[in-house]
């Protein structure tokens, strides 16, 4: 069957030429904002003569959404309160994706709207590139001012020596709701004394963003941190009413989607509430409506968010940003005598930073001809806001067409000209033909956005191929259900879900949980070498042999490493603020007594810490248990010479870990894949001696499943649906490497399952089937194990190589397209994690680490 | 007609003809004399009918008055593929009940598109939300698919079967003209979901429309494709 030597390192080097490619054209293609350096001066002789305000107080709340402040549901009743006397200037405030947080604290400070690599280093965290740009902070702070900031440290990374008084909190630890707002309120006792010496006041609140993650807009947290802000509105305002030269800003940096995330550019993502308060404005006699309901959270007067900047600048009378692309809010000019010259700076500054020479008659010109002027200005400067690396996009492009040349040589090598198989080289030919088809859907936003239909179709054009009607049909039926999930892509929503239904259905859903735990522990007791292995004073016993005490040895100890993983889950999703199910509760009660907690206390989960530490406890604890009942049964199994099993073995333990990351209601979804896994073995049972094709469709297989299973588990190409609720899983402080790895994890749980399962599809079917070792158990050949595994990334490289030319040249093609920013970059990124990690990292490297180990 | 029958009968018997396509060794398949004369150049009529009574605004009605439309049409066609078809088995044709094949395929094919939901379900259409839509299109895939098949085949299916074991499978089946006009009719149902996605938002967007629209073409696509072979 192998024509040839199929070098490994050659394989790894055409993967690394694809890599760096991929690399150099992100380079290129994300590039940094050129902006302009120094410090802005006023442009006019004093522009905003006796500015209105000389202190500010801003407060921030993380995600809060407009309809958070202003729609029926709010509960922020003393704003409302405020609205209803006249002294609030209520507004939608657009944030410019990507909606996370510090883009949009740079947005908000210097007035410059954001690059897309900005996203990324919100995670990155190394980041020094804005601290040298002109801010309003800066400024204030460059006239003496003194400024105080408690909350987010995010903001800490901006402006390291800015503040005089600063207590940062981490933003990542999202599971925690009160304390990190608790840590900001406790310094206002202090702050707001009369005798509190500062200029300037900024708080950023985390908790309701946290909740938002954890819960969706809708959790049973969201009323009570309503009020407690509400709460600190009232406290400032009191404040402010007695220092009337102190404007209070209150406002979200980004809102958050339908479900509690943010990061894309979504209606709810995008409209953050912003409030200006002063007394002072009663005197703008505003008649402002009360809380009520509107389409797409635009409530009040929309503007944008960095229309805050030079708005500010104005209030306190400094120099507007010289990067503010911001126009100051109209509502304001009554407060000013010159109302003209407040908006001449704002012309003059934005000018100069789009490199226009001002209009002769630009001192004539009314408001209304000025602002016109301004907007002008503005949609000039965003078309020509991004410069592309031409060098870097081209250099990187030819290194992927290079690769993908040489994985298309590699693949038709084998398959096209070197296979006996007829049917091997028709689906071959199939394959090339599909990828290309496939490839093309990068031309189309809509497309990308709603990826998860393609993948539905080649799922389905897959199990018809192996041509076995009975099993197909099952394979089918196995494919439907997973579709049924959670199938919901960008645009489009539907309700008949069944992981929704499950969440509405406690009960359903943690019946089905514990029978995919003990489903899955089924399936490690009784397939592969795990009962043998264990044991210790028989020999070579068989897995069958239940009465041996290997058997009794390894159901103990896998029961209880399954337990205490399921009582994590359990107490995760009581901290999370759901009711458990009745049935269930003595397991969390148990817990929690444990723990000295009264479980019976409806406030027991209010000690957020506590809890956490449960939690950590537990997780590691799982995850230790894990390990070394793994660790124990291969190293046993080696040591006594036990011939296969191993990467079931190795394969139901890692399905335990990924149960173990997953989100409650989409834990079940592992009983289906389990199911369609036997299914399509079964189809292709009788494919013995054609391995070409057998390895052909296996690999095919597993590569349309595994897409189509990420789909299916609620995730798009879209950041906003990146789940980080599963990414602090026993981790009590913030580890970049660990985080990052279990959100890949909780992410990619469905791939990852695939991927390991595609090994013992390969290498193990019989175990799959209860059957007797067959000739298809390819790990009983060792010479061609290799072969076997390089022959299947010809596959996945091919395809993955062709995908990265065509979407790196649709991005190049479209790069001025509307939505290059919102859907064709998160998708390289998306792409890049499929691309390096999935199938360099996990299918290849660990993959044949796995092999080295096993064989 | 009865005449008209007859003498299609005798026509055939006195002169047994070649078989249009190379046939494998042992099936029976049955062809079709005058290929041109069997392409359902009515569904194009039909189709551009329903779109005439605004199939765009109210989806369910005119699915459902097509379907009234269709049935007939289907009748007067069935009987044009029985007296152009010859169906190779040792029975002879006197012997069939002209009138029970062609009005029993109707029947029968409405009734298989129960099962023929199931199938789109699981193919991926939705369950709960628009299965009234859901279910005039199987009425809809299964009149113009599946009735032409049992009329060609007179309801022995066990010979469409054995053909699609064999290796030359697909070329004989795209040999038949009606065969290969009801498989194009399944083929344009699955490709005509591609456009639903596109965020052009236009009204024939909507489901079913689109699958529909492949099937109906489809079968009309199918059936030239095989001519032209």
């Amino acid at each position: 069957m192998v024509n040839g030597p199929i070098k490994w390192w050659g394989q790894l080097l055409v993967a690394a030429i694809n890599v760096v490619g991929l690399l150099l054209f992100c380079r290129g293609f994300f590039p940094q904002k050129q902006s302009l350096p120094g410090v802005a001066s006023f442009h006019q002789a004093d522009p905003f003569a006796k500015p209105p305000f000389s202190k500010v107080v801003v407060m921030v709340v993380d995600a809060m959404r407009s309809d958070m402040l202003y729609g029926n549901q709010s509960h922020m009743n003393y704003f409302h309160k405020l609205m209803d006397d006249g002294v609030v200037l209520p507004y939608t405030a657009y944030a410019h994706p990507p909606t996370v947080t510090l883009p949009r604290l740079k947005g908000i400070t210097s007035g410059s709207t954001p690059s897309f690599l900005d996203a990324i280093m919100n995670i990155n965290e190394e980041d020094d590139t804005s601290l040298n740009s002109d801010s309003w902070i800066g400024q204030f702070v460059g006239r003496g001012a003194n400024i105080h900031f408690y909350g987010d440290d995010t903001w800490l990374k901006l402006f390291p020596k800015e503040f005089t008084k600063t207590d940062g909190t981490n933003s990542f630890y999202v599971s925690d709701f009160t304390e990190v707002d608790h840590n900001v309120t406790r310094h206002l006792d202090e702050e707001l004394k009369p005798s509190s010496k500062w200029d300037g006041l900024i708080l950023h609140y985390l908790g309701l963003d946290h909740i938002g993650h954890k819960g969706g807009p809708h959790s049973p947290y969201m009323e009570s941190k309503q009020h407690e802000m509400d709460k600190v509105i009232q406290r400032l305002y009191e404040y402010i009413n007695k220092n009337q030269d102190t404007v209070l800003v209150v406002m979200g940096d980004h809102g958050m989607n339908e479900i509690g995330n943010h990061g894309g550019a979504s209606a709810g993502e995008v409209s953050p509430g912003l409030a200006l308060i002063s007394p002072k404005f009663k005197k703008l006699d505003l008649d402002v409506l009360p809380p009520h309901d509107v389409e797409n959270f635009q409530y009040y007067r929309p503007c944008t968010q960095i229309d805050l900047v030079p708005t500010l600048s104005a209030l306190l009378g400094l120099p507007i940003p010289k990067n503010n692309v911001g126009v100051v809010l109209k509502e304001i000019l009554p407060l000013f005598k010159r109302r003209g010259n407040v908006i001449r700076e704002n012309a003059l500054q934005m000018a100069l930073l789009a490199g226009h020479t001002v209009p002769a008659n630009f001192d004539e010109l009314d408001e209304k001809e000025l602002y016109h002027y301004l907007h002008e200005i503005q949609d000039d400067l965003a078309s020509t806001a991004t410069n592309y690396n031409y060098d870097d996009i081209y250099t990187g492009l030819g290194l992927l067409v290079l690769s993908c040349g040489i994985s298309l040589v590699l693949f038709s090598r084998y398959y096209l000209w070197g296979s006996n198989s007829k049917r091997a080289r028709q689906w071959a030919l199939i394959s090339v033909i599909v990828t290309i088809l496939y490839s093309s859907h990068f031309h189309g936003s809509s497309l990308i956005e709603e990826e998860h239909h393609i993948w539905w179709v080649l799922a389905v054009l897959v199990a018809l191929g192996t041509g076995n009607v009975k099993w197909s049909s099952a394979v089918i039926i196995g494919l439907r259900v997973i579709k049924a999930w959670s199938n919901s892509g960008q645009k489009y929503w539907s309700d008949d879900k069944i992981g929704l239904y499950l969440v509405r259905h406690p009960d359903v859903l943690w019946a089905l949980v514990v029978l995919t735990y003990v489903v899955n522990n089924m399936l490690t007791f009784t397939q592969g070498n795990f009962v043998s292995a264990l044991n210790f004073f028989a020999g070579n016993a068989r897995a069958t042999d239940f009465k041996s005490l290997g058997s009794l040895i390894g159901f103990i100890l896998s029961f209880v490493t399954m337990s205490v993983s399921l009582s994590f889950k359990l107490v995760q999703y009581w901290a999370d603020g759901h009711d458990v199910p009745a049935w269930l509760s003595w397991l969390y009660y148990w817990v929690l007594t444990n723990y000295d907690i009264n479980p019976h206390n409806p406030n027991a989960g209010d000690d957020k810490q506590l809890v956490g530490s449960i939690l950590v406890q537990l997780s590691n604890a799982s995850i230790y248990f894990m390990s070394t009942l793994l660790v124990v049964s291969l190293v046993s199994a080696k040591f006594k010479g036990i011939k296969g099993g191993y990467f079931s073995v190795f394969a139901n333990f890692f399905t335990l870990y990924l149960i173990h990351h997953s989100r409650v209601e989409n834990i079940p979804i592992f009983i289906a894949f389990a199911v369609v896994k036997y299914c399509f073995m079964r189809s292709i049972s009788s494919i013995k001696s054609d391995v070409d094709y057998r390895l052909l469709l296996i690999s095919a297989f597993t590569l349309v499943v595994s897409n189509l299973s990420f789909f299916s588990m609620g995730f798009t190409n879209s950041l906003a649906t990146v789940d980080l609720s599963n990414a602090y899983n026993g981790v009590s402080s913030y580890n970049l490497l660990l985080v990052g790895w279990l959100t890949f994890v909780s992410n990619f749980a469905g791939p990852l399952y695939w991927s390991f399962s595609s090994l013992q599809m390969i290498f193990e079917p019989s175990v799959i089937l209860y059957q007797q070792p067959t000739t298809a158990d390819l790990i009983y050949l060792p010479r061609i194990c290799f072969q076997v595994l390089s022959v299947k990334s010809r596959f996945t490289f091919m395809f993955y190589s062709i995908a990265a030319v065509t979407l790196m040249a649709s991005c190049v093609n479209l790069r001025f397209h509307l939505f290059i920013w919102s859907v064709f970059s998160p998708k390289i990124l998306f792409f890049g994690v499929w691309a390096v990690f999935m199938n360099l990292f996990i299918d290849y490297i660990v993959g044949s680490l796995l092999l080295l180990l096993f064989k | 007609m009865v005449n008209q029958r007859k003498k299609q009968v005798s026509f055939h018997n006195n002169t047994p003809s070649p078989p249009a396509t190379p046939e494998p060794r042992g099936l029976p398949m049955p062809t079709v004399e005058r290929g041109w004369l069997t392409i359902p150049y009515h569904h194009l009529a039909v189709l551009a009918f329903m779109f005439r009574q605004g199939l765009t605004t109210s989806v369910q009605a005119t699915l459902l008055q097509g379907l009234f439309t269709l049935i007939p049409l289907q009748l007067a066609y069935n009987y044009l593929i029985v007296s152009n078809t010859n169906s190779n088995t040792k029975r002879g044709k006197d012997n069939d009940n002209i009138s029970l094949l062609v009005v029993g395929a109707v029947l029968v094919s409405l009734a298989l598109s129960g099962p023929l939901h199931v199938c789109l379900v699981l193919f991926g259409a939705p369950i709960f939300a628009y299965w009234k839509e859901t279910a005039l299109l199987a009425a809809h895939l299964a009149l113009v698919a599946f009735d032409p098949l049992l009329v060609e085949f007179k309801f022995d299916f066990a010979r469409l079967r054995g053909i699609f074991g064999t290796d030359a499978a697909i070329r004989t089946l795209v040999g038949n003209p009606v065969v290969a006009s009801a498989l194009g009719g399944f083929v344009g149902a699955w490709l005509g979901v591609l456009p639903i996605p596109l965020d052009w938002d236009r009204p024939w967007q909507q489901w079913p429309i689109t699958l529909v629209v492949g099937s109906y073409l489809g079968t009309v696509v199918g059936g030239l494709v095989s001519l032209v072979m």
